[in-house]
């Protein structure tokens, strides 16, 4: 008889094993072209600032040294900057997870009455905004300006986001589910909470992965609204830290100072790269937890 | 239906829409009426003045008696804001030494308000402050990203006070150093730029500095003399001896290790300091790419459209075709790249002839650097050629470099006071402890005999100059607000055969070699225009620069072919259709009107 | 259901039928509105400074005051020297950039999908995302290093290789200017777009794979047939909204990259507006009025692929 191909636990066919050894080849491939920047970025980070800038480093930490990080960690005001972003992150991160899920869910139902209006007005702001200084305006109004609403309150809901939500919430979401939870008489606030929610912690992973991390990165708004240097966050700390090591050659005269500082600047970018890139690397893992392969709690056919 | 539900409520989103926006419209018109009245005093009482002329007087006199110190009466506590840009190297500008000393010599309280440590962000923040009504701080020190175009703009809005009127009776210590600088020139270049030419008003309080080093200087191009010794050729003079003397670099191996690893000539034509393709087209026509346009007997006139530019396109276009001019001229972008290149931190060196600083390319204590020595000013071949290039003005052979970025806003309630603050940064003390720190600890008054680098009489000497090198809580880091005539910039030099102090005499040899030609009799530095020219003129002078610019490098590399008469044509006419002959015009006026 | 003759007649008409689907939705109504009136006071509140565009903003005469100048921004935008190539460069080299990174992104999260070892998988996709958190100066930085032909990889590859002197340095060429950009883009983004179609596909249903398996389809048939239609509406709204995006190419990396030998092909829209908006007052009119005109190209582009997409696809994939 004719063995079949069948991909099970026995045999691969020659076509799967095939398929498996290109994947794996490509994959690692990707590993190294992704992975030897990452390791000369570290590298750098722990490397003399003039082997950084003279280019001397190739793979490994050249004259290794922790000047970059010295100088950054002196800086008082990077664990302000820390403490900050932290918060901020978690906030507003979380006012943006209710919010967005409060207008995708309402969007995701094909019936609902103010489906084409609601989205039309996400969607023109995707495109019309007034610019910063209208909105500065109105912050100011509100008399937020220089205090942490006026961070927690900008770009409170990403219409890119919300449209992902959205889409989720309509493609991965079976209508009979919906029928069903009618027939048990539940609301549609709470088919939301305890049907729907429940069953999209992978878009729920993703949204929140994705807000946080554009808190974590933003310096903006902060640029813009905040004046008191308490409540500066980690990234806009970090550029100034930056910006003062870029020699300003009218301000010195000394030639022994000036390489000594010219240095400075390219090995304390990798430094701080690592020291705020570090903390978000740890999410990534606790958020893939919640990618698993189909899940479909409970039956609802027939 | 659905239709009409849908403009029902979109009506009335805009309705909602609107009747906020009313909301938004009142609320910004009080703060202008209110500047307004503030503002009207400085800038509207002031008689009609010609610009310049009327303002020569202020160099003259010495109008105010020593102030006392405090500056403020007994028992009076006054507070005044001012605005820093954030900076990194300063611990805490609240309890910093300079601070104290400052508030204790003078009896003002100071209280600081923070801005962004990038210019484009720091011109954001300050329009944004502007825009939403906000009380600005009574001081902005040392200002980023403020053009004269944006200062004249926020003077003539009223958001900056006029201190002419200031100068003219309460500058004293201002005055004391003003009347260092020697240079007649010098110093009516410093007010012709600071004044606003339509309406004779001074919005800012500069920040001068007079120095002997080439730090200012614009191009530092050098020929490694080991090399020369090595083929056999002398300095060269003209640019067919460069010529030669490169391809000899190219072919016999002058810094004998086999291999071909030489480069003939490196440069960075997008660092700072570092474009010797500019140097070597100034064998043929004085080119000055930040100042555009040359000048002879008051006529401006474009360098970049003569044949002799073309000629020396044609010159460098052969030499880049025969492989002596490196295309990483046009790739480096930093400092930093050239160090490997200029100093390599293995091996002989592999640039023969090289444009960069030679202290901020060089790698540490690397003795390769003092193979090379400055190439000379090349021998005219055409009478508009041969000077030597500079990029700030020089006068008496010392070079000065102004900014003009400290100002009193309107919202300020003391602006006399505000500027006596100002003016007491000026004084000697104040500017040395700005530069390098406290007196007796970190710097002193130089004994009897000292010399700087110059072999002139030195004020000070520097006892420690660690400040410079991290974060401290001495100074503010910045220099700003302060009158350096050049025996307060310089300190004491001795020269002991050190590693920098050998690089410090490397200086001093581009200095005489670019002192020992002249920079031509006239020059297009810095022309002031009005807010009404600036709206035209930014926008050509921009085009036109990004196009001179690119079109060399075209020329050079081969993409276009200056030899061809149809690419030189192309290239000319399009000088022309964007706007040549109107930003040649419009500089002329500009120009005309500052003599 | 009772009815009784006590019950008044049904409204009929439109009105009628609006207030029962409200009574109907109310709850979903609720759930907008926090949303909604984010939405109007936060964006469409401020939306009347976009008039700056057709004004000559002072800060002095606030924007209601502000000289009313019409269309001259636009003009002057549309008439200005290099208008065509800031355009073109602008779109084509955003266009490459959402194609490449959209077909890489979904094939990598398709493959990446297929790896049995989960720890392997784990892997390979924490190592992917990590360059995401790069910044654009490091991550040129880094290109420039790389491809440094004295210092760099590149150059000692090259030296390795027998090669004498220096590799030829296409760092500044403006023919290598455009794969720079996108490559190196794909290089820091590949990973981190993959995370939404990594999680779209955790949401295949096991028994499609099962089918697929006794009707005796292989791994990679099942690539093709199975995961890939699931993520596929999932990704073509993810495309329609990149499209919505591609005028307002970022100007921080394109100006780091930017030399003058590649200026024709590499300066784009917000580089232009940069340039001109230092030293003059009127970077903010003129600098909205171009920002307006982005927008509207992009909101072409939008509605002109959503319909493409409704049309093309059997389940009708649009965004609205």
């Amino acid at each position: 008889m004719k063995r079949k191909k069948r991909a099970n636990a026995i045999g691969l066919c020659t076509e799967d094993r095939i398929m498996y050894a290109v994947v794996y080849v490509l994959m690692g491939l990707l590993i190294v072209v992704i992975a030897y920047p990452l390791v000369y970025v570290v590298s750098c980070s722990f490397s003399s600032g003039n082997a950084v800038s003279a280019g001397r480093v190739l793979l490994w930490p050249v004259e290794f040294s922790l000047t970059g990080y010295r100088i950054v960690f002196n800086y008082k005001q990077v664990w302000t900057g820390y403490y900050n972003t932290i918060f901020y992150t978690v906030t507003a991160t979380a006012l943006n997870v209710v919010l967005t899920t409060m207008a995708a869910y309402p969007l995701s139902r094909k019936n609902f009455q103010g489906r084409k209006l609601c989205m039309t007005l996400f969607m023109v702001t995707m495109f019309f905004s007034g610019g910063i200084i209208p909105s500065y305006i109105l912050k100011t109004q509100l008399h937020i300006v220089n205090t942490r609403w006026a961070i927690l309150l900008t770009g409170s809901i990403s219409v890119y986001n919300m449209v992902v939500m959205r889409t989720f919430f309509q493609n991965s979401i079976p209508g009979d589910l919906l029928e069903a939870a009618r027939l048990d008489g539940i609301s549609d606030i709470g088919y939301l909470l305890r049907i729907v929610i429940p069953l999209s912690k992978a878009v729920f992973a993703v949204i929140t992965l994705y807000y946080a991390v554009a808190h974590w990165n933003s310096y903006f708004n902060a640029m813009m609204y905040l004046r008191d240097r308490n409540l500066y966050p980690l990234q806009l700390v970090l550029r100034d830290i930056l910006n003062a090591a870029n020699v300003d050659l009218s301000q010195i005269s000394d030639p022994e100072i000036l390489r000594q500082l010219s240095g400075a600047s390219d090995v304390m970018r990798y430094s701080l790269i690592v020291i705020s890139t570090v903390p978000m690397m740890a999410a990534y893992p606790i958020v893939q937890k919640y990618f698993k392969q189909g899940v479909m709690i409970g039956s609802v056919k027939g | 239906m659905k239709k009409k539900t849908m403009i029902v409520l979109l009506l009335c989103a805009a309705l909602l829409t609107g009747m906020l926006a009313g909301c938004a419209k009142t609320q910004p018109a009080p703060a202008p009426t209110q500047d307004q009245t503030e503002a009207k005093t400085p800038a509207e009482t002031k008689p009609e003045q010609t610009p310049a002329e009327e303002q020569a007087p202020a160099e003259e006199q010495t109008p105010a008696e020593e102030p006392r110190l405090p500056l403020v009466k007994d028992g009076e506590s006054v507070t005044l804001t001012i605005g820093v840009p954030q900076s990194s190297k300063v611990e805490d500008y609240e309890t910093n030494e300079y601070t104290l000393w400052l508030e204790e010599q003078t009896g003002i309280n100071l209280e600081f308000v923070y801005f962004s440590s990038t210019s484009s962000e720091y011109a954001t923040q300050l329009s944004l402050m502007v825009a939403g009504g906000e009380k600005l701080p009574d001081i902005l020190w040392r200002t980023l990203g403020m053009t004269s175009a944006s200062m004249y703009e926020y003077g003539e809005d009223g958001y900056f006070v006029d201190l002419a009127p200031y100068f003219e009776s309460s500058a004293y210590y201002w005055n004391e150093a003003y009347d260092n600088i020697t240079s007649e020139e010098g110093r009516r270049q410093i007010w012709l730029r600071d004044t606003d030419p339509s309406n004779g008003a001074i919005y800012a309080f500069p920040s001068i500095q007079v120095t002997n080093d080439n730090d200012l200087v614009k191009n530092y191009v050098a020929i490694n003399t080991a090399w020369l010794d090595a083929v056999g050729a002398d300095m060269p003079q003209t640019t067919q001896e460069l010529y030669e003397v490169l391809k000899k670099f190219a072919s016999e191996d002058p810094n004998g290790n086999g291999k071909a690893d030489e480069m003939p000539l490196v440069c960075a034509v997008d660092v700072n300091y570092a474009d010797a393709l500019e140097y070597i087209i100034g064998a043929w026509v004085y080119v000055n790419d930040k100042d555009f346009f040359n000048v002879t007997d008051g006529q401006l006139w474009v360098p970049y459209t003569t044949d002799e530019y073309r000629q020396a396109l044609i010159y460098l276009n052969k030499l880049y075709g025969e492989g002596l001019i490196s295309p990483m001229c046009y790739t480096l972008a930093k400092n930093g790249e050239l160090k490997p290149i200029f100093t390599p931190s293995e091996g002989p060196a592999i640039a023969g002839v090289f444009g960069g600083h030679p202290t901020l390319t060089t790698e540490t204590d690397n003795e390769t650097v003092f193979e090379y020595q400055p190439l000379p000013v090349l021998k005219a071949e055409t009478p508009l050629g041969g000077y030597a290039l500079r990029a700030t003005p020089s006068y008496d052979e010392l070079f000065f470099s102004y900014k003009f970025d400290n100002f009193i806003t309107s919202d300020c309630e003391n602006p006399e006071l505000a500027f006596k603050l100002l003016d007491f940064m000026c004084s000697q003390e104040s500017a040395i402890f700005q530069r390098y720190g406290r007196k007796g600890v970190h710097w002193d008054y130089a004994k009897e005999g000292a010399t700087d680098a110059m072999g002139q009489p030195a004020l000070f000497e520097v006892l420690d100059d660690s400040v410079y090198s991290g974060q401290n809580n001495i100074n503010w880091h910045n220099i700003a607000c302060t009158v350096l005539p050049y025996n307060v910039y310089a300190p004491a030099y001795v020269d002991d055969g050190s590693y920098s102090s050998r690089l410090t005499d490397l200086k001093m040899a581009y200095r005489a070699n670019i002192l020992s030609k002249e920079g031509p009799a006239e020059s297009a530095n810095g022309i002031v225009y009005s807010t009404e020219e600036t709206k035209t003129v930014s926008e050509l002078a921009s085009n036109l620069s990004d196009y001179m610019e690119q079109a060399r490098a075209m020329f050079v590399t081969g993409v276009l072919d200056p030899n061809s008469d149809a690419d030189w044509q192309a290239y000319l006419s399009n000088m022309d259709s964007q706007g040549l002959a109107d930003y040649l015009r419009l500089a002329q006026e500009a120009y005309s009107r500052m003599q | 259901m009772q009815t009784t003759t006590h019950k008044r007649p049904k409204r009929t008409g439109r009105g009628a039928s609006f207030i029962r689907n409200f009574k109907r939705d109310w709850q979903l109504w609720l759930l907008m509105l926090p949303p909604l009136a984010y939405l109007l006071i936060f964006d469409y509140g401020p939306m009347y400074g976009a008039q700056i565009a057709f004004r000559d903003y002072r800060a002095r005469s606030g924007i209601w005051n502000s000289q009313w100048v019409g269309l001259q921004w636009f003009r002057k935008f549309f008439t200005s020297y290099n208008f065509r190539s800031i355009f073109t460069n602008t779109l084509v080299l955003s266009l490459y950039s959402v194609v490449v990174s959209f077909v890489l992104a979904v094939g990598l999260a398709l493959l990446l999908n297929t790896i049995r070892s989960a720890r392997f998988r784990k892997f390979t996709q924490t190592i992917t995302y990590i360059p995401h958190f790069i910044s654009v100066v490091v991550l040129v930085a880094i290109v420039n290093q790389i491809f440094n032909p004295v210092n760099g990889l590149y150059g000692a590859l090259f030296r390795l290789f027998g090669g004498e002197g220096y590799p030829y340095d296409f760092r500044g060429m403006d023919t290598a200017f455009r794969h720079i950009y996108v490559w190196s883009g794909v290089w820091q983004n590949l990973g981190w777009d993959t995370i939404i179609y990594t999680a779209a596909l955790a949401s295949v249903s096991q028994d499609h794979h099962e089918a697929a398996m006794i009707d005796g389809a292989s791994r990679w048939k099942r690539v093709i047939h199975v995961d890939l239609p699931t993520i596929l509406p999932t990704a073509m709204i993810m495309l329609i909204m990149k499209f919505g995006r591609v005028m307002t190419i970022g100007f921080e990396k394109v100006y780091l990259l930017q030399t003058r030998l590649n200026e024709t092909v590499s300066e784009v829209i917000s580089t232009y507006v940069y340039k001109v908006g230092m030293g003059s007052g009127h970077a903010f009119s003129y600098g909205t009025a171009i920002g307006l005109f982005n927008s509207a190209v992009n909101c072409i582009l939008l509605i002109t692929v959503n319909w493409i997409s409704k049309r093309m696809s059997d389940r009708e994939v649009s965004l609205f």
